[in-house]
């Protein structure tokens, strides 16, 4: 009989709250209102589930900060990529025809890519079932790159100082970075070196094994550095800055590349940058006029990479130089998580286009994460 | 323009068009947001993402509610934020309450001062009391609970069953409860459950 009573008990409880709502049926209400009539506990858990109920309505309606509405610049090279990726469809090579044509794929199939969890169906994130089903390899991620802020918090502040201190001795600008900013009409900074810096990182990553062998890049030696002349004061949210890896010996024995204008590197304040699995988010102020557009691209170990889809690498200046940079991954890009992928420095390279100018903003990073003590033998 | 019309004419890529259903929705939007992360910065960075993710994805919509399919993208994108966001210990009540200057804050002008005051505290610790909830239980809680949203509208935008809304809510008012029980003694005798 007590076992009864108990049985009814917990599901009056559990019942309590659609009881409220008016959802549940005939025979359920006949039970609830029949024990209510004998369990002070119930009716107690009753008056304040319903309290509770009411302050939430009471709640008060809280005021968007700003409107979401959407501007062409926002959507326009969706569109404009996704027809030329239809009609480049029989000729496609490569990643970028194929990124192109994932992207229609995914943004208007649905395909989840924020999270690895998805559905089919909504074109949104990810969905709830993927918050619950596997959320280890997300968390482990996301703790790895807390760890990682945090170790090397004070790394930063010394490659900063250093990188300071290497810009300061750096010649004087290149007449193709002047024109830059006469163009920009911005306050450029020293270039940070006269030959071409992505000629020398093409070569550098020939040597890719050694390179990637340093742990991190800040650790190849020879060759003028080529991070940003000021290094972007970082937030707290960033992983520590990484210097732009340097031309190794194989780089030297390189035939000499046709000259071409050096970007001019610009300094990038209130920085903010988050990587997830298929998702870098950055924002921050770069001195850029607003409505200057912009096309980010990924670069791991000195190399671009065809990560991001390409409609997601486009942003425009936003007033008083904000950015806000979002690169979604391609639905199949093998290194979807960055940090489940094997260790390497990335840079986010950001560049105005239409019309382009030899400037530069970089956002180095890298998934090196703390050193892992060695693992213990097991009997 | 109707919202039909203006669905139909952003299916066909009129961005002015899908800006109307924007302006109808954002400021649902962004409550829902607001309530389920628990921060104006990821709520607003979740809104903007879900109306971008819906107009490049509005060719999926094929009738139905057009609240409850924008309002389940809208809740997926908090999924997001939280999934990155949510990784850090929930704040203490101090520091929700050293935070308080961010908050929203609505003034009723015939409410007095000492009042405001109550409830605004009041709402702070509710508020805190929904980020302890697990993802699921807090946005079916707010979905129904501080927008109204029915049962069935519930499971249509998190795409779960009538049967789970039941559950999931009947867990989340019954966890918030306890924790408002819990904190009771913070706030002032009329606001404590079981008092009135």
């Amino acid at each position: 009989m007590a076992d009864q009573n108990g049985q009814i008990h917990s599901q009056v409880a559990e019942l309590l709250s659609a009881y409220i709502d008016d959802e549940v049926s005939a025979d359920e209400r006949a039970l609830v209102e029949e024990h209510l009539g004998t369990c002070p506990v119930c009716v107690q858990d009753l008056t304040t589930l319903r309290q509770t109920v009411t302050l939430l309505g009471d709640m008060p309606h809280v005021a968007a900060p700003r409107p979401f509405t959407l501007r062409e610049s926002d959507v326009r090279p969706v569109r404009d990529t996704a027809r030329l990726a239809w009609l480049r469809l029989p000729w496609a090579q490569g990643l970028v025809g194929a990124a192109a044509v994932l992207l229609c794929v995914v943004v208007v199939g649905g395909v989840v890519l924020l999270g690895r969890g998805g559905m089919i169906g909504a074109p949104a994130a990810s969905e709830p079932i993927a918050m619950e089903a596997g959320p280890a390899a997300d968390e482990a991620a996301n703790e790895k790159m807390v760890v990682e802020t945090v170790v090397k918090e004070a790394e930063m502040v010394l490659e900063a100082e250093k990188e300071v201190e290497r810009a300061l001795e750096a010649p004087p600008p290149a007449p193709a970075a002047e024109e830059a900013t006469t163009e920009l009409g911005l306050a450029m900074e020293a270039p940070a070196e006269a030959a071409p810096v992505e000629e020398k990182l093409d070569a550098a990553d020939d040597e890719g094994e050694a390179l990637m062998a340093t742990q991190p890049a800040r650790a190849a030696s020879g060759g003028a550095p080529t991070l940003s002349a000021t290094p972007a004061p970082m937030s707290t949210a960033a992983p520590a800055p990484m210097p732009t890896t340097t031309p190794g010996p194989a780089a030297e024995a390189m035939p000499a590349a046709p000259p071409s204008p050096t970007p001019t590197l610009l300094e990038v304040e209130d920085l903010n940058l988050e990587i997830k699995p298929g998702v870098i988010r950055a924002r921050g102020r770069v001195p850029l006029p607003e409505g200057r557009k912009l096309l980010a691209r990924l670069w791991r170990d000195g190399q671009p990479i065809e990560w991001a889809i390409i409609e997601s690498q486009r942003l425009v200046v936003e007033a008083e130089g904000q950015f806000y940079l979002v690169l979604i991954a391609q639905a199949e890009v093998p290194d979807f998580d960055l940090f489940a992928a094997e260790p390497a420095n990335y840079e986010i390279r950001i560049r105005p286009v239409d019309p382009p100018a030899q400037v530069e903003i970089r956002i180095p990073f890298d998934t090196y994460g703390p050193a892992r003590p060695a693992p213990t033998s097991t009997p | 323009m109707d919202e039909t019309q203006a669905i139909q004419a952003a299916q066909e890529g009129d961005l002015a068009a899908f800006n109307r259903l924007v302006m109808a929705y954002q400021g649902l939007a962004y409550n829902v947001a607001f309530r389920i992360v628990g921060d104006a910065d990821a709520a607003a960075d979740a809104c903007q993402e879900a109306f971008l993710s819906a107009f490049k994805g509005i060719q999926k919509f094929r009738g139905g509610s057009f609240k409850s399919w924008i309002m389940r993208i809208v809740t997926n994108a908090c999924y997001d934020q939280m999934r990155y966001k949510g990784r850090r210990p929930a704040d203490s009540l101090e520091a929700v309450t050293e935070k308080s200057e961010n908050s929203p804050k609505l003034i009723n002008g015939r409410e007095r001062p000492e009042e405001y005051a109550l409830r605004h505290e009041l709402n702070e610790l509710i508020q805190q009391g929904i980020t302890t909830l697990p993802p699921d239980q807090r946005a079916v809680l707010v979905l129904s609970d501080v927008q109204g949203f029915a049962y069935q509208e519930i499971a249509d935008i998190t795409g779960v069953s009538l049967g789970t809304v039941k559950s999931r809510l009947s867990r989340a008012r019954a966890k918030l409860r306890d924790y408002l029980v819990e904190y009771q003694e913070l706030l002032p005798a009329q606001y404590r459950l079981g008092s009135r």
